[in-house]
């Protein structure tokens, strides 16, 4: 398959892309896609039967949870088996995706689980994020609601033009760039300083810059104004509550914080803005969080309670940020989604562990392409993608290592 | 480079279950896969008891409850762990695939492990009869590891006969 602008222009109108959303239904004996192209022209395509897929799907679904339960041997060659085998029987044929250069895909039930992205598109190792600018989103209602919320969405995004490689010119109008970016990064297990600078790094391609210090830092005002939030940071998974899985943030220096809510006849009541779980009492924290800025976890129901944003653009740059867990009503519970849900435009996760030295390598190639070069954030990702895959960053081959990356909500 | 090994057994509490992770992964992922229950390193303390009674001779299955409270328990569970790892260490093609292991999960934005694999472990050490370890794929003959693994849990066990 060939992209369609890609192999002619150096830059691209939004407007000439092709998009597709890639809408799945599991049935009782079938996984069937819908492919519903811009003109809203459905085309369903059955797919894989589902008593040949339910039970690789749970397979790779319980080691992509807990990957450090497996050996590394095994993961990779469950990746290959679902990318090069069995995961292709889960997308529409070669010649029904031709053309198309973003796919939103709204997956369904076992279907969330999976790195669709990782599948090849063909004979050759390239795979869907190689081919495709890709976002996934758990419903169309809540991706109809991020997109809604875009402000790269005014009038004219269809004429907006950007560069597909590198040098080939500047973007032409496009939106004004995000300004405002508030980043944290810490390591409170190794102490690792690195996390901080790649969070630099990351609001250093933004005009104006607030480092977070804490996670109730979080809540504050001028992030919930930010148009990107960037963490970097540990990400814990609680098996048995879910809801309990996090991030792994720091306390604010000092006093606390505290938080205004109404609760009666639209009274206000303050209250200390502590974290609603403690961390699990095994982690042991670097030496310098033993003492002064005290580790704290900022867990999905925190966020779903207590965050709300108007990003552009959420980076939660930690394990298994997008590895949620199926909920009543086909809703996937993730923290990524949590975000989602509270008011960002598009996240950025990983449905398993992050591999620190591809995300510090990374990153800043994507952020080039989104802010500077003004490409939409799913041709940005994987622009980014090929581009340090291409540079040897790591192998191709390696889906463990980069695979994990996936960008939910608005493509744009 | 400094190796995990380097420190040992001087370990943290999080270190060293990290390191019996670690070293549950290369043994799984280096033995023959004939040799082992389906996904080794996920098994509960109560399979794990099941296993050992099933698998050593001088284990009888009625004692399976105090295995699975001697993996259960942190001092017991630390001593069978460092026993397994004292094994490891002897043989260095094996060692240091766990310490190249644990580096590379350190490389990870993940939390710490929070149990201790204990049983895991020892199911490991003593169902392994041969590993192939290191870049060469080096033939391990790790037999009589694992009957050093259960003489050792035997022992543990006839201590406590009759306590009860």
């Amino acid at each position: 398959m060939q992209a369609r602008v890609a192999s002619h222009a150096s830059t691209v109108r939004v407007g000439d892309l092709r998009v597709a959303m890639l809408h799945y239904g599991v049935g009782t004996e079938h996984v069937y896609a819908t492919l519903i192209d811009e003109d809203g022209s459905p085309r369903s395509t059955r797919l894989a039967a589902v008593e040949q897929v339910a039970q690789p799907v749970e397979r790779l679904s319980r080691m992509l949870r807990a990957p450090t339960r497996y050996p590394p041997a095994e993961l990779t060659e469950a990746l290959h088996g679902f990318s090069a085998d069995w995961g292709r029987r889960l997308l529409p044929p070669p010649e029904v995706l031709a053309g198309y250069d973003v796919l939103v895909v709204v997956p369904h039930h076992f279907l969330h689980d999976l790195p669709l992205q990782v599948v090849r598109t063909g004979d050759a190792d390239e795979c869907i994020a190689n081919r495709f600018g890709v976002s996934f989103c758990s419903s169309a209602t809540l991706l109809q609601r991020a997109a809604g919320r875009n402000p790269a969405r005014a009038d004219g995004v269809a004429q907006w033009r950007f560069p597909l490689t590198a040098g080939a010119g500047g973007s032409d109008g496009a939106p004004d760039p995000p300004a405002l970016c508030c980043a944290l990064g810490v390591d409170v297990l190794g102490g690792d300083a690195r996390y901080g600078e790649l969070a630099r790094s990351c609001a250093g391609h933004f005009p104006d810059r607030r480092l977070i210090m804490s996670r109730d830092g979080l809540k504050s005002p001028v992030v919930r104004q930010a148009d990107v939030i960037c963490l970097v940071c540990h990400g814990v998974t609680n098996a048995q509550e879910h809801d309990d899985s996090g991030l792994l943030l720091v306390a604010q220096p000092g006093s606390r914080s505290e938080l205004t809510i109404a609760l009666h006849l639209g009274q206000p009541f303050f209250f200390r803005d502590l974290p609603l779980r403690y961390l699990p009492p095994q982690l042991e924290v670097a030496p310098q969080f033993q003492s002064g800025q005290q580790p704290e976890l900022m867990t999905i129901t925190e966020v779903r309670t207590l965050v709300e944003t108007r990003a552009q653009l959420v980076m939660l740059l930690g394990c298994s940020t997008a590895t949620g867990q199926l909920r009543s009503g086909d809703s996937y519970a993730s923290l990524a989604y949590q975000w989602l849900q509270a008011g960002a435009v598009s996240v950025l996760g990983h449905q398993w562990e992050a591999d620190f030295p591809f995300v510090a390598g990374w990153v800043p190639v994507f952020l080039d392409n989104w802010v500077r070069r003004r490409q939409p954030k799913a041709i940005a990702v994987r622009d980014a993608l090929n581009r340090v895959l291409d540079d040897g960053l790591v192998s191709r081959d390696a889906l463990h290592l980069w695979g994990a990356v996936v960008l939910l909500g608005d493509w744009i | 480079m400094t190796s995990i090994w380097d420190r040992y057994p001087d370990l943290s509490p999080s270190e060293l279950r990290n390191l019996v992770a670690a070293t549950a992964q290369v043994l799984a992922g280096s033995a023959d896969r004939s040799e082992l229950p389906a996904d080794p390193i996920e098994i509960s303390t109560g399979e794990a008891a099941r296993e050992l009674t099933a698998s050593i001779d001088m284990l009888s299955a009625d004692e399976r409850g105090v295995v699975q409270e001697l993996l259960e328990d942190d001092d017991t569970a630390i001593e069978l762990c460092h026993v397994v790892l004292g094994e490891v260490r002897r043989h260095p093609e094996l060692a240091s695939a766990v310490a190249q292991t644990y580096e590379e999960r350190s490389r990870k934005m993940t939390g710490a492990e929070l149990l201790l694999l204990a049983g895991a472990l020892v199911v490991l050490a003593t169902r392994i009869k041969e590993i192939r370890a290191g870049k060469g794929g080096t033939k391990i003959t790790f037999s009589e590891s694992g009957e050093v693994v259960k003489a050792f849990l035997a022992g543990l066990v006839a201590s406590l006969r009759g306590l009860g």
